[in-house]
């Protein structure tokens, strides 16, 4: 018996020693100095490196990627000296092959990330951080204010470049105005979500679905909360700015009263028959139910809003829709971690990924290039009142498809056909006046808590959700708001609420 | 030793036929065990395995913090396991003998075969028919409760009915398939010592007792024991997908993996939490081993021809 | 010939005894029917949903009597044929090397550990049992892969991983003990066969029903497996079958989902509005099965052969 574990156990260390060698040798690349780097040192850093690179996307294949990253490896190499090399996965492929990816050896310079997933992985080792060079790219530098860059600093370190978009984030309802019309509702006497009802007590007289509620799960966003700031997952701030900073105190949403009051109304509004009877399983808009074949019977929508959206969606929806906003206009960490740009730490190219993304943010041939596709074969540039814009050809979307809020800076990509010349005039005027969350840029580390954190995070995806869509009833003993707060509890709530407001009493003390 | 290398030489035909199976084995079997480490290391992506810094059972701490659903998901995980074993390998066993007893054999072919597909239609599309038949308004379940004038059944609410539901499903999908090794065993005997039995008048029930099921002990319990190291593991597109990890269903559905599954696409932060996935992997494995260790040991005691090791 | 009209008298009294007692051929068929058609009725459903129209599967869900018909389903496949093709040929290499390699060494293997004077059979005993009660984790077995083997990208990543099993092996090496009678090797070994000659032509031709079963199920699990291919080829031309539908699959939740919280933009909501639905999930399913059915009665002839020969021996 010993004699043959003996063998086993040299066969082990053998196989083991042999792994170690092998993927041991992945040093790190920690900065030297703590200051800035100059100007030279970023050159002579350049000159080392390879100056090709492989850009990682989260979005469909279409028939003609690969075409397009030649082209804009061509325009790249012309204009700033680096090849680039743009993988495409699909969105649901990319979540689950991008963490297990980042773990090998394989040559991976620039990635798409966004919200805590971003900030796990930045924390746990995945990302560059800029800070000592990003003063080196002016260009990109001033594209964002300090606000914008809040949302990517983490522990003090820059871990990757945010799309530039609308920064703020407003949740309306949208209601197509005939409706409103006819039943005499005034837009601007909606002020809640719950003096939303009227409206649905007149969809209701008209045989039409009222509230639209994704399946469990898919309704949970704080955002659409108009009374906090979120911090991370459930926890959260009151965004009450006549409350002095300091004194303001860290919550867990599922644990107030505002919760409560929110998912009573929702439920109210399901006995009411305001929400579809089976939203608890199938969500009130699937590819099973008569409402997608239908949109003249859907009801309203409480979604996230940037400007000149509604010309979208009444383009979809083939009639005029009015957003009525429903929370205050705020730039806030989850609104600029949407869409972030990471240069990975195991990149050998820091330098010409930064240039590169540079040149992305920057230069409107590439941006329309990596948005659009290829001039005369995805899009055409037409004329329309007297300004350049973007005509897609027919299924350009199957050739080839990059999604406008996470292919690079919006604010200088060409308009597309039938959108106003003033578009990102007011998406400047938009940002401008946002307010700004009090924890923009605190983003709390709570690495010795990642247990506790799951398990609350699990509690919000599971009862909370399903509190959400108003199907179960509020006070019910086993799944009301009692046994959310009480699971909640168990995970460990407590202790990551004193653990956040610890360290954002600390943080707005040095702010 | 110079007799071992002596055997060795003399044996090297043998040895040659096994070795691209061991060499294979330690590739890809042994050599990724180094992974276990992770569930007790601070996985950092600079520094990979080998460089993260250890940090004891924190990884642990994620599987306690399921609070008191710990027990139930537990209670799930293992009722669903012994569940589906047992009535698993009886349907297979069963469904095997059938076949076999059956004189028709183009009759057993095509209705074999059909048998089958069901194991080729994904979980998405059985979510699907599941729905088509227990769904409230509509669901065929419900209308034909209707026709005997009884009440609608709200199922996707009702938790009681799912362990019944489930093991429906799963032997509906599995048995065609899982009973071929049964019958091409069977197939295979000897047909003397049936001939015999026979001749000394045994009906055909009493050949299958005595001679059929013993001859295929050796199998099932191979089977039972190879069974038992999953005994933490449960089909997440079972589980998960055809219950529409519906909450109100969870105190009878959900189990480890579901859970695990769950909270890995909540916000994605789990996703690269490798620490804590391999923690969980361990602790799975750790029990799946130890059992397969003692019943290992069981049919060491009543058969020893029948053991695995 | 008089052993034969015994063996034919013997038969007939045992045929009489079952018949008088509880006639089971019929009640037999009948149950094996009924579970045929509770199989069928579920594909009958599925090939009726790939034929219904949108407007029919959204108002009436799943059913047998579809308010209206369309192609919809399969102009949509077919429309993607040469990816289809491609898949199917990944597909079909992955089930066929897959399972012929897998098959092959594990055979070997097997009939090594059976024999008992084999001076490693007890080392690779506990070798295969430590197999089964630890392993590394997917993220270990993906880094080595990866770093170490460089299969990234390699096709030969679908086959080897996983092509000697260790329960297949211990299945065969039972067989081997229970079917192969030892004296038979033996007696080729005294006649002087070398252990290859005594593998081949005497041991295997008697394994053959293991082995097409075992075979089938490994082919099987080739063919509906879809995470490895995923996970490591990124090449548009090595997607098997199940991963194109996954990923279907995948980009359809993601864009309704996009759609529903208000996250899609233009192009997103032009892409929803075209999707291929359930019909075409359900077209693509039955696609899938098409080879199954033909290679399956193929197989069979395999599972039954044991008893064939029995009843020539008889």
């Amino acid at each position: 018996m010993n004699k043959r574990f003996g063998k086993l156990s040299i066969l082990a260390a053998l196989s083991l020693s042999a792994v170690l060698i092998a993927t041991g040798c992945g040093g790190n690349k920690e900065n030297a100095d703590n200051g800035k780097k100059t100007a030279e040192q970023v050159a002579a850093e350049f000159e080392k490196e390879s100056k090709s690179i492989r850009v990682f996307f989260g979005d469909t294949k279409g028939t003609d990627n690969d075409e397009v990253s030649e082209a804009v490896s061509k325009l790249s190499k012309e204009k700033i000296g680096v090849e680039v090399e743009m993988v495409f996965f699909g969105a649901g492929e990319y979540a689950q092959k991008m963490p297990k990816l980042m773990a090998t050896n394989e040559q991976m310079d620039i990635g798409f990330d966004s919200g805590d997933a971003f900030v796990s992985r930045a924390r746990d080792g995945a990302y560059y951080d800029l800070s000592a060079d990003l003063d080196q790219y002016p260009k990109l530098r001033e594209l964002f204010g300090d606000e914008f860059l809040g949302g990517v600093t983490i522990d003090g370190g820059i871990y990757g470049i945010p799309t530039l978009k609308e920064m703020a984030e407003t949740w309306v309802i949208y209601i197509d105005q005939e409706t409103l019309d006819r039943h005499n509702i005034k837009a601007s006497s909606i002020k809640t979500i719950a003096d939303a009802e009227v409206i649905l007590e007149a969809l209701k007289s008209e045989g039409r679905l009222g509230f639209n509620i994704g399946k469990a799960g898919e309704h949970v966003s704080f955002g659409r909360n108009p009374e906090y700031d979120t911090i991370t997952g459930p926890f959260v701030i009151s965004n009450d700015d006549s409350i002095a900073p300091e004194k303001k105190e860290v919550v867990n949403y599922y644990e107030t009263d505002d919760f409560r009051e929110y998912v009573e109304l929702l439920h109210s509004w399901y006995e009411k028959g305001y929400i579809s009877e089976d939203v608890l399983e199938n969500g009130t808009i699937t590819y099973t139910n008569k409402f997608n074949t239908d949109k003249s019977l859907r009801g309203i929508s409480y979604i996230s809003y940037a400007p000149l959206n509604e010309v979208l969606t009444s383009k979809g929806a083939g009639k005029e829709m009015t957003p009525i906003p429903l929370t205050p206009t705020t730039i806030s960490n989850v609104s600029t971690r949407g869409s972030v740009y990471c240069i990975y730490k195991k990149s050998n190219n820091v330098q010409s990924s930064l240039r590169f993304l540079q040149l992305w943010n920057t230069d409107k041939e590439v941006n329309t290039l990596i948005k659009f596709g290829i001039e005369g074969k995805h899009y055409n540039f037409i004329e329309e009142d007297g300004v350049k814009k973007v005509k897609k050809v027919d299924g350009a979307s199957s050739m080839y498809l990059n999604q406008n809020w996470r292919s690079g800076n919006v604010l200088i990509s060409q308009l597309e056909a039938g959108e106003p010349a003033d578009k990102y005039e007011q998406y400047k005027k938009y940002n401008k006046n946002a307010r700004t969350s009090v924890v923009l840029g605190f983003t709390p580390d709570l690495s010795s808590l990642d247990a506790e954190l799951a398990g609350c995070n699990a509690v919000v995806s599971t009862k909370a959700a399903a509190l959400l869509t108003g199907a179960i009833d509020p006070n019910d003993k086993e799944n009301g708001v009692d046994a959310v707060v009480k699971e909640m509890k168990q995970a460990g709530s407590a202790k990551i609420i004193t653990e956040i407001q610890k360290q954002y009493l600390s943080w707005i003390k040095n702010k | 030793m110079k007799k071992t290398l002596l055997t060795a030489y003399r044996q090297r035909a043998l040895l040659c036929m096994a070795l691209p199976a061991i060499i294979l084995i330690i590739m890809f079997n042994y050599v990724p065990l180094y992974g276990i480490i992770v569930a007790f290391k601070n996985f950092d992506f600079s520094l990979g395995i080998g460089g993260s810094q250890w940090n004891g059972l924190e990884n642990f701490r994620y599987l306690v913090g399921m609070g008191n659903k710990t027990w139930r998901i537990l209670r799930n995980t293992m009722g669903y396991w012994a569940l589906n074993t047992l009535t698993g390998m009886a349907c297979n066993l069963i469904l095997a003998l059938a076949i076999n007893e059956c004189r028709k054999k183009y009759f057993t072919k095509v209705t074999h075969t059909i048998m089958i597909f069901p194991t080729f239609i994904s979980f998405v599309a059985v979510t699907f028919m599941v729905e088509a038949l227990l769904k409230t308004n509509g669901g065929l379940i419900n209308q034909i409760l209707a026709m005997f004038g009884k009440a609608p059944v709200s199922w996707y609410r009702e938790s009681k009915y799912w362990p019944f539901i489930l093991t429906i499903v799963n032997l509906w999908k599995g048995t065609g398939y899982g009973c071929i090794l049964y019958v091409s065993a069977l197939a295979g005997m000897d047909t003397e010592i049936f001939e015999a039995a026979e001749i000394d008048g045994a009906s055909r029930f009493q050949q299958i007792w005595h001679i059929s099921i013993p001859q295929l002990m050796a199998l099932i319990s191979i089977k039972l024991i190879m069974a038992v190291g999953s005994i933490m593991h449960s089909n997440t597109g079972l589980y998960y997908l055809v219950t529409k990890n519906q909450v109100l269903l969870h105190p009878t559905v959900q189990t480890i993996d579901a859970y695990v599954f769950d909270s890995l696409r909540g916000t994605g932060e789990l996703s690269s939490k490798f620490g804590i996935q391999a923690a969980i992997t361990f602790f799975q494995m750790i029990i799946g081993s130890t059992l397969v260790i003692i019943t290992n040991a069981i049919v060491n005691k009543i058969e020893p021809a029948n053991a695995l090791f | 010939m008089a052993e034969n009209t015994k063996r034919k008298k013997s038969k007939a009294k045992v045929e009489g005894v079952n018949g008088r007692l509880f006639k089971p051929q019929p009640v037999l068929m009948f149950n094996l029917l009924l579970f045929t058609i509770v199989c069928l009725v579920p594909m009958i459903l599925v090939t009726i949903v790939s034929f219904s129209s949108k407007t029919s599967i959204a108002i009436k869900g799943f059913t047998f009597f579809p308010s209206g018909w369309s192609l919809d389903a399969y102009k949509f496949v077919f429309s993607k044929w040469d990816i289809l093709v491609k898949a199917y040929g990944v597909s079909l290499y992955e089930a066929l090397f897959g399972t012929a390699l897998s098959m092959f060494l594990t055979t070997l293997f097997a009939y090594t550990i059976s024999r008992k004077e084999f001076f490693l059979k007890k080392f690779l005993t506990t070798f295969m049992v430590i197999t089964m009660l630890f392993s590394g984790g997917s993220v270990s077995s993906f880094i080595v892969n990866s770093n170490v083997y460089g299969l990234r990208n390699n096709l030969l990543i679908l086959i080897l991983p996983g092509c000697v099993s260790v329960f297949n092996a211990v299945v065969i090496r039972t067989f081997i003990q229970s079917n192969v009678p030892n004296e038979l090797v033996e007696a080729a070994r005294i006649d002087g066969a070398g252990e290859t000659y005594i593998f081949f032509k005497i041991v295997l031709p008697l394994l053959v029903p293991v082995i097409a079963s075992l075979g089938f199920m490994g082919a099987v699990t080739h063919w509906n497996e879809w995470q490895t291919a995923m996970l490591y080829l990124d090449n548009q031309n090595f997607r098997t079958l199940q991963l194109v539908l996954n990923s279907i699959e995948n980009d359809i939740e993601q864009i309704r989902k996009l759609v529903e919280t208000g996250q899609a933009d233009a192009t997103m909501i032009e892409l929803s509005e075209n999707l291929p639905t359930d019909a075409c999930r359900m077209a693509f399913l039955l696609l899938t099965l098409g080879p199954v059915l033909v290679i399956y009665p193929f197989f069979q002839k395999y599972f039954m052969k044991g008893l064939t020969v029995g009843a020539v021996k008889g």
